[in-house]
């Protein structure tokens, strides 16, 4: 069963998939279902911090939520509209018949005496509950839905009803390592800290979908050919041409930094250099992740590594050193020069050999064709007889480029995810 | 690790019909209830909850919580689809954002209701059970 949250989160999105919940459904409850066992993690859950193990703890948060298919069964069997609607409405003509129902926000109590106990007030959520388990829907009140006050959040909210974002896998929260506290007494309040921004959780899942693409079509035809029309396979084209411009940046900023300041590191000054290097690496794993994510079709996080709050500036650098991540990323980071520029090679010249062979033909009507080399000038022509196999040559060079890319792509995905996010 | 379902417990002997119907009497009675307990806490605090902090308050109240934390979820974002609350989404230091709900003009007009409602009901029933209905 779960071990982590992911795993958990993982097996939600299953359960609620093979029920047939629809992707809006899904995206809430995957949410829902992270916020709890993250708070519940961060705050050591049921077993009490410090005495159990990660796993002990997370068993105890899964315990008290429920397994993934009792939530994917309560996600399912609560009508999202239906019943709170039908109460609203009748609550909602009860008070205007009333009239003198008007109650004062904190005590609700006066209400349960001002409230007419025999008068329609009483009755009508009983009717409006019946209705519901009848399973009619009732239609919202307009006034019902214009009189909902609307808070300025820090993130879109979608008005009720309206169909969201399609399906999106849900991002991996960062994982704490195991035994990790926080200090009693510290606040998880809102408030922007960290240098966190408020995520924008619906366009991140949105850009993110696409696991939960509809069943494709097999035939051996569409395996060989159908890499053309995966969009993901395109985003795999430009993440190698990207590659060897992130890839250079990244290489030269971890070796130069490091390097400068393991120079230093007697002097006083290199120490403060190292602390922002860290600082930096960390800063790109977050931003690699996130191209990973956009044009390599893989899930990475959403938000950069939150450190433990409540932690000083030198106990945050020790956290920082003794964080394997610090040192995979660095290590990921020293490598994406040479897999960038190999990336960026394959991508070039596969594409230019494909291209190039096909068009064989057009070029062949155009003049001479010499080149010289090394000293010495060659003369070339394309025979009638070759112009068939070069563009045939070209196609397959073209459609096996494509699935190179492809697997180059599925490749790094995987790659970045075990040295960027994923470290025990 | 093995996650144990938690289904009620029941003594040794007790038939499959029967347990089954505990828990589809459960299940049917939790509905309303739920809704209840959920914006009766909301409209008595002070300051907008998560869904976390909503599961942990309720656990405190009496026996606990005769349902899965994890089915309030589904609730709240039922009340708040009827308009009783609104939420919005705020990040958070230990993790992924946060929903805060908090309770609506409605959702406390409506809460009032609901309580009478429920007395009405709560002493039907006990009357019932009681055997003072036919009296």
């Amino acid at each position: 069963m779960a071990n982590d949250i992911e795993t958990y989160l993982r097996e939600l999105q299953a359960a609620l998939a093979s029920a047939g919940a629809d992707p809006a459904l899904m995206q809430d409850a995957l949410f829902d279902a992270e916020e709890y066992l993250q708070a519940a993690m961060a705050v050591g859950g049921k077993a009490g911090r410090g005495t159990a193990t990660y796993e002990a703890r997370l068993t105890a948060a899964v315990q008290g939520y429920g397994t993934p298919e009792e939530v994917a069964g309560a996600y399912l069997g609560t009508p999202v509209s239906s019943a709170p609607l039908a109460l609203a409405e009748a609550v909602h003509q009860a008070a205007a018949g009333a009239g003198a129902v008007t109650v004062p926000p904190p005590a609700y109590e006066t209400a349960l005496v001002t409230a007419p106990a025999e008068a329609s007030a009483g009755v009508e959520p009983a009717t409006a509950a019946e209705a519901t388990m009848a399973g009619e829907a009732t239609a919202v009140p307009a006034s019902t839905v214009a009189a909902e006050p609307s808070i300025s959040g820090a993130a879109p909210r979608v008005p009720p009803g309206v169909p969201e974002m399609p399906a999106a896998p849900y991002p991996p929260g960062q994982q704490y390592p195991p035994g990790q506290q926080y200090p009693p007494g510290t606040q998880y309040g809102p408030g922007p800290q960290y240098g966190q921004v408020p995520v924008g959780v619906a366009t991140g899942m949105a850009a993110a979908a696409g696991t939960t693409a509809p069943a494709k079509p097999t035939s051996i035809w569409y395996d060989i050919f159908g890499v053309f029309a995966d969009g993901w396979v395109w985003k795999s084209f430009v993440y190698m041409l990207l590659s060897l411009v992130t890839g250079t940046v990244y290489f030269t900023i971890v070796v130069t930094g490091i390097s400068t300041a393991g120079g230093m590191i007697v002097l006083i000054i290199g120490i403060p250099l190292l602390v922002a290097v860290l600082g930096l690496v960390r800063a790109m794993a977050f931003f690699e992740g996130r191209v990973v994510e956009a044009l390599l079709d893989t899930r990475m996080p959403r938000r950069p590594r939150s450190d433990p709050p409540g932690m000083g500036f030198f106990e945050r650098i020790l956290f920082w050193l003794k964080d394997g991540r610090t040192w995979a990323s660095m290590v990921y980071m020293v490598l994406m020069l040479p897999l960038g520029t190999i990336y960026f090679t394959i991508a070039v010249t596969g594409i230019a050999t494909g291209i190039g062979l096909i068009t064989a033909p057009i070029w062949g009507w155009f003049g001479d064709h010499t080149f010289i080399f090394e000293g010495v000038t060659y003369d070339w022509w394309l025979p009638a007889w070759g112009i068939p196999l070069a563009v045939i040559g070209g196609v397959i060079v073209l459609v096996a480029w494509m699935h190179i890319v492809k697997w180059i792509g599925r490749g790094h995905a995987a790659f970045a995810k075990a040295m960027l996010v994923r470290l025990p | 690790m093995i996650l144990t379902p938690s289904t009620p417990e029941f003594e040794e002997g007790t038939s499959e019909v029967v347990s089954a119907s505990v828990r589809k009497f459960q299940k049917e009675l939790s509905s309303g209830i739920v809704s209840l307990a959920l914006l009766a806490l909301l409209a008595h605090a002070e300051e907008p909850l998560y869904g976390y902090q909503i599961a942990k308050e309720l656990e405190g109240f009496g026996g606990g919580l005769p349902v899965k934390q994890g089915t309030l979820y589904p609730v709240l974002r039922s009340l708040e689809a009827g308009g009783l609350l609104v939420s919005e989404v705020e990040p958070s230091v230990s993790g992924p954002p946060r929903r805060y709900y908090r309770v609506t003009d409605e959702g406390r007009q409506a809460i009032g209701l609901w309580q009478a409602s429920w007395m009405k009901t709560r002493e039907f029933v006990d009357a019932v059970l009681e055997g003072h209905c036919g009296k």
